[in-house]
């Protein structure tokens, strides 16, 4: 009993924690529902710069599916950014990881000399923003003739760094005696990755995954330094060109943007705990 | 537990993939139906054929105004406008009455007029002179009386004259003696001064006898018109003019009007008041009706058909600035069927306010005096404006508006984006109208049909 009560005030400060941030997300989920006309009054003082607070009422007063119906069936174009994204998403994901797996087996399992500078020039790159890089890749692509196309987008991302990291945390956990006994038995170093490593690093490679999705879903930067044209923007350049003035559709676009990234975490949401309690236990 | 939601969730993400792929088909179907479509056309940048056309008349090109004296009652109008009419041919008849009583009024107040000395105007005039200190029995003429050289002016009082004689003769035998007296007095000076006088008076003598011998009649020394008589039976005659003659005399004004009013009712009279057509033609005005008094200004105006033939209209202000003299026009009459191509533009006059009054000498056989015509003519403009066809363009009096279409590059690709720009309309040249103030390139796209109604913003395909 003096337990519990002792742990209520940390309850009680997480909970209002919790509140304060889950409170962004409750309000892209009730916001939409509001009618036209409410929604004005709510974001005027904030369209207009009056300087005054924008009240929200938490129960829309005239709850309609007016924003969502405008978005889901006037608004063509947001299928066209919705594919854009997961085709530039899907894309990344796939080479990501067909490159990233590999990689991280060899700095996890293989001998060579400079092993540990090469990765950790990996950890360096890793740790570089986006912005250091910019000018050189943005060199890159344009002589490669890749500019304004989506493979601009997508190939820098297939070699980033950070998957090999959080992948190479997975197999370094692999026993070693494991992957020896499966090379006794004659398993080249391709079927010890296939059949001992992929399904030993499952977890690491699903948590990169997850979080590669959640991060590359709502990529800007890059995107918006490498395409020029609409038609090949993704669903993160689309919601800002809906502007203030369309706001009812931008807050609609904002709901049905987070679905995915929802089912994702729901899906991936077991790996991704399992992985970072894999890198936590070893680190 | 887990598993179980995990893969409700795969089930459900790929049902939501699903419909988010049939809502992008089905989505991209309805916006495609529900947008316009459009048909465009260009802006042409060309020079406005302005048709101009002006209404008229057919005249002669020389106008024959018909005047009548002032104030003569009108018994009979033979005429109305537009009629046709040979040379002396009637054109109306006076009161023949009330002629004849304005004919003698008119005369009776010049003679009191000349009578009053002022009927002429200071000219050259001749004085008659006669000897002073006689008496005048008779004057035999009287002012405005023509006379020739030698006409008797003047009877003076032969015995009056007669009694000056005798008294003058003695009056001479008597300085006669004196002087000799002298003489012989050796007072030869003063004798020389009474001879001067005995001369002179002698001189006067002399002209006294050769009146005398005229039977006491002053003459006319020249022809003329005797515009003053400075004395009357009964006076002596002083030393100045008794008459004064003009050769060439001149009446002033108001007798003048008189004589000339008297000379055109005498006219008339003579055709019993008929006041006939001096040319042949057309009477394109006649101010006079039957029973009113006649006005000062032309009774008829004739158009004179052996003058050659002219159209006459009035070209409204906003016009003018097509039309210029020398330019060539079609003139056409009788609803179209007698037409006259480039016929040049005569003369074109200001008429303060209400237009200009254009004259084109028309050479046809088939227009004739008096037809109802129309110019017609198309010119170029010098400038060139903005032309775009009817259907593209709403339009309310002379402003008007017209969507035209921005290409953009939207999520979608293509994408085509109405706008709606004012204009004025300048003008109608064929099928498009001329516009000012649009504001827009040549190369814009102007919405030229749509099948829905257009708005601001809208996006819309092309046709």
């Amino acid at each position: 009993m003096r337990k519990k009560s002792a742990g209520l005030p940390l309850y009680i400060v997480m909970a209002v924690l919790c509140t304060a941030v889950l409170f962004p997300v409750i309000l892209a989920v009730i916001l939409p529902f509001q009618a036209h006309s409410e929604l004005k009054d709510t974001l005027s003082p904030l369209v207009n710069f009056t300087g005054k607070y924008s009240r929200v009422d938490l129960l829309p007063q005239y709850p309609s599916t007016e924003n969502f119906k405008e978005l889901l069936v006037y608004s063509p174009e947001f299928y066209r950014v919705f594919w854009n994204s997961l085709l530039m998403v899907g894309g990344i994901l796939l080479f990501q990881t067909l490159v990233a797996v590999p990689a991280a087996w060899a700095f996890a399992r293989a001998e060579f000399k400079g092993r540990r500078l090469l990765f950790n020039v990996y950890v360096i790159f890793m740790l570089m923003p986006f912005q250091v890089t910019m000018l050189s890749q943005y060199l890159v692509l344009d002589g490669m003739g890749l500019m304004n196309r989506q493979l601009a987008v997508i190939l820098p991302a297939v070699f980033s760094a950070f998957p090999v990291f959080l992948i190479y945390r997975g197999f370094a956990d692999i026993p070693r005696d494991v992957a020896d006994s499966a090379r006794i038995d004659g398993a080249n170093e391709w079927q010890v990755l296939r059949y001992i490593g992929l399904p030993l690093g499952k977890s690491g490679i699903l948590a990169c995954v997850v979080i590669s999705f959640l991060d590359l879903w709502n990529m800007v930067e890059q995107p918006l330094t490498f395409l020029r044209n609409k038609t090949k923007y993704p669903l993160s350049l689309y919601l800002p060109t809906l502007g203030a003035d369309r706001g009812e559709l931008l807050l609609a676009a904002a709901a049905v943007t987070l679905i995915p990234a929802v089912f994702v975490f729901v899906i991936g949401q077991e790996e991704l705990e399992r992985g970072i309690i894999a890198s936590a236990l070893k680190e | 537990m887990k598993e179980n939601t995990k893969s409700r969730a795969v089930k459900l993400f790929g049902i939501f993939l699903g419909a988010m792929l049939i809502m992008t088909v089905v989505s991209r179907f309805i916006v495609t139906q529900k947008m316009p479509v459009v048909t465009t056309v260009g802006i042409k940048r060309e020079s406005i054929a302005h048709r101009v056309e002006v209404g008229g008349t057919i005249e002669a090109e020389k106008q024959t105004p018909v005047f009548v004296a002032e104030g003569l009652r009108v018994s009979e109008v033979y005429v109305k406008q537009g009629s046709k009419i040979g040379k002396g041919e009637h054109l109306m008849r006076l009161d023949e009455d009330y002629l004849a009583s304005e004919t003698a009024n008119a005369e009776k107040e010049l003679e009191e007029f000349m009578e009053k000395g002022d009927a002429y105007t200071e000219g050259d005039r001749t004085p008659i002179f006669t000897e002073g200190g006689l008496r005048v029995s008779q004057v035999c003429v009287k002012k405005g009386d023509s006379v020739y050289v030698g006409q008797p002016l003047i009877r003076l009082d032969t015995e009056y004259l007669g009694r000056k004689i005798s008294d003058m003769e003695g009056e001479l035998e008597s300085q006669r003696l004196t002087r000799d007296g002298m003489y012989e007095a050796e007072d030869s000076r003063s004798a020389e001064a009474l001879s001067k006088q005995i001369d002179e008076k002698q001189r006067e003598l002399d002209r006294y006898n050769s009146i005398w011998n005229d039977g006491g009649t002053v003459y006319s020394s020249c022809g003329g018109v005797v515009t003053d008589i400075l004395i009357k039976a009964g006076d002596i005659t002083m030393e100045q003019a008794v008459a004064l003659i003009s050769s060439s005399p001149e009446l002033s004004g108001e007798a003048e009007r008189l004589r000339r009013r008297i000379d055109a009712l005498k006219k008339a009279a003579e055709h019993l008041g008929y006041i006939n057509s001096p040319v042949g033609g057309l009477i394109t005005e006649a101010t006079v009706r039957a029973g009113d008094l006649t006005s000062e200004g032309a009774a008829f105006i004739i158009s004179d058909e052996s003058s050659g033939k002219l159209f006459s209209g009035i070209v409204p202000d906003e016009e003018v600035e097509y039309l210029k003299v020398g330019d060539k026009v079609s003139i056409s009459a009788g609803g179209g069927s007698a037409r006259a191509k480039d016929q040049k533009i005569g003369l074109m006059t200001r008429k303060g306010g209400d237009g200009c009054r254009i004259e084109v000498p028309v050479e046809s056989d088939d227009i004739k005096l008096g037809d109802m015509a129309e110019l017609v003519t198309t010119k170029l403009s010098d400038e060139r404006y903005d032309c775009i066809p009817f259907e593209a363009v709403t339009a309310e009096g002379d402003k008007g508006k017209v969507f035209y279409i921005t290409e953009t590059e939207g999520f979608l690709g293509k994408e085509y984006i109405v706008h709606s720009a004012s204009l004025r309309i300048k003008e109608e040249t064929g099928n498009m109208y001329a516009v000012t103030d649009l504001g827009l390139t040549p190369e814009t796209l102007i919405v030229r049909t749509s099948s829905k109604k257009l708005a601001e913003g809208m996006k819309v395909r092309l046709g």
